[in-house]
């Protein structure tokens, strides 16, 4: 038993540094994790190591999303509000918003996957010939919501560029796994980082934190999130943060402090299933539970409880440590030079970048940059460069992509 | 002209000859050609082209085509999901028999362990 605790600490500790590590995910490093197996006192304590790892490296990863503006997949739209907030001295209630998100949306997942996982098998089937539907609605929601015509015009078309943009590079020969890192760091990180480098803006102090939430509010938003999140899981063309603006348009989501909880929500409660999915579906849904199937082989009730505990451990340790480094993370934050902070994150982006996904990475970065910067000087929203996702995801379960691509490359 | 419009306007002209130059590289794309011993996991991500023979058809339920392509004895599972299956000329279907030699193009990925290539517009299958 205290082997396995001492290897879910280790997990979370070595999560959480990962998570600090704008680009860096866990699935980078499964290879390697995989090949330590021999070091590990049997494939069970592997595996919760891995799903410790990766849990706590989510919940890190809210640090350089709120602080330094700099996303990954999982947390790209978390950027603008969380940074908004920091530029308003709310930096630490954004982050205690979505520390206490991911706490609640941990428990009420494993309650909602452990009664409800037949309803959404069934919802999935259901649900999937209409996919395509589901999101045409949702753009049409957020075009609907604009204030005048003008901006629903301009907003239409960074949401046809950046589709554009998006339908070309998922298909493209040349993408590899990591594509999306500089696609949605472009738009969402390293174009809200040069804005600020030119406007010049500054942190300023922090107030102390008071969460500041109607309760009800907050349950809505995490119960919204939570099932977002599954329903994620059951379709794989989906992402978090396509679920993220399903629920935002359709639950009419508008404050940013909800919208902070709602992203937590889904991606926490998306991660647990992904856990499960090996117990409930037998079938992999994520990078870690791929390399956990690919030590355990199939996962009975016995192996399921003691990774659940193992992620509920994880979660409560790594929302400790983050919550317990921020004053320090933001007294460093208020000495330091924020435009040189800026600076230098841009550059470990581009850095990172390079080193994942190379030249053509770099070059897939350049145009995205473009895009988000183009997104806010013309005044639309960043949610729509989201169309990057969202156009592909609507053609793929529309049945057309081969169509598509069939016509466009012939 | 202020500063906002300069970046305006040049982001606009960098996001439109990005995707341009993004367009006419995928479309110039010539894949690797690979025997089938020669693909590995080295590969995984990458657009290669392989042919063979047809060592094994199976049709799915769901509308997907699972082949397993044989060349000097080694073999490599083709996935024709539903979706490319359903658009597939009336010709290339029927020259997904066993017997038939194919030429694929298609990202390498891996499922369960094992090597399997996945083409995604019709024209990637080739009946040799």
């Amino acid at each position: 038993m205290m082997t396995f605790l001492f290897f879910i600490f280790l997990g979370s500790i070595l999560g959480f540094f990962l998570g600090l590590m704008p680009g860096m995910h866990i699935n980078n490093l499964l290879p390697f994790l995989l090949s330590l197996l021999p070091l590990f006192p049997s494939p069970l304590h592997l595996s919760t190591f891995i799903a410790s790892f990766s849990v706590s490296q989510l919940i890190s990863s809210f640090l350089p999303s709120i602080f330094l503006g700099a996303p990954n997949a999982e947390t790209c739209l978390s950027v603008l509000p969380g940074h908004r907030m920091l530029l308003k001295g709310e930096g630490k209630r954004a982050l205690c918003l979505m520390i206490s998100a991911a706490l609640t949306s941990s428990l009420l997942s494993f309650f909602l996957i452990s009664f409800s996982s037949d309803f959404f098998r069934m919802l999935y089937h259901i649900s999937r010939p209409y996919v395509h539907l589901l999101i045409i609605f949702v753009i049409f929601l957020m075009l609907l919501y604009e204030k005048d015509w003008k901006k629903a015009v301009t907003s239409t078309l960074i949401l046809m560029l950046s589709g554009l943009f998006g339908f070309l590079v998922l298909n493209s020969p040349f993408s590899r796994e990591n594509i999306l890192f500089p696609m949605l760091s472009g738009m969402f990180g390293l174009s809200t980082i040069l804005l600020s480098v030119m406007e010049e803006s500054h942190i300023p102090e922090q107030h102390e934190t008071n969460l500041n939430v109607h309760p009800k509010g907050f349950l809505t938003a995490v119960f919204m999130g939570c099932l977002a999140g599954i329903v994620v899981g059951f379709l794989p063309a989906i992402g978090v943060s396509q679920a993220v603006l399903l629920i935002q348009q359709i639950g009419g989501i508008r404050e940013t402090e909800m919208f902070l909880i709602s992203l937590a929500s889904v991606n926490m409660a998306n991660e647990i299933f992904s856990l499960n999915s090996l117990y409930l579906l037998n079938n992999p849904r994520s990078g870690s539970s791929i390399a956990i199937q690919k030590i355990l082989g199939e996962v009975d009730l016995e192996c399921n409880m003691l990774l659940t505990s193992s992620i509920l451990i994880s979660t409560f340790l790594a929302s400790c440590i983050v919550w317990s480094i921020s004053d320090r993370i933001i007294k460093l934050l208020e000495k330091c030079d924020y435009k040189k902070l800026n600076i230098t994150t841009s550059f470990a982006i581009i850095l990172m970048v390079w080193v994942f996904t190379g030249v053509f990475g770099i070059f897939i970065l350049l145009i995205s940059t473009s895009l988000g910067l183009l997104c806010n000087l013309v005044g639309a929203k960043r949610s729509y460069c989201m169309g990057s996702l969202l156009i592909p995801s609507i053609t793929f379960f529309a049945g057309i992509q081969p169509i598509i691509l069939e016509k466009i490359y012939a | 002209m202020d500063l906002r419009k300069i970046l305006m306007v040049c982001s606009l002209a960098c996001c439109v000859v990005g995707i341009f130059l993004l367009y006419t590289f995928s479309k110039n794309f010539t894949p690797r050609e690979l025997r089938i011993n020669e693909v590995s996991k080295e590969h995984l991500g990458e657009t290669i082209a392989v042919s063979g023979r047809i060592a094994k058809v199976y049709r799915s339920k769901k509308g997907h085509i699972f082949l397993e392509l044989e060349d000097m004895g080694e073999k490599l599972s083709v996935v024709v999901f539903s979706n490319l299956a359903r658009t597939l000329p009336k010709d290339v279907k029927f020259r997904l028999k066993e017997g038939n030699w194919l030429r694929v193009i298609g990202k390498v990925q891996e499922y369960k362990g094992r090597l399997e290539i996945i083409p995604n517009k019709p024209s990637d299958l080739q009946p040799i």
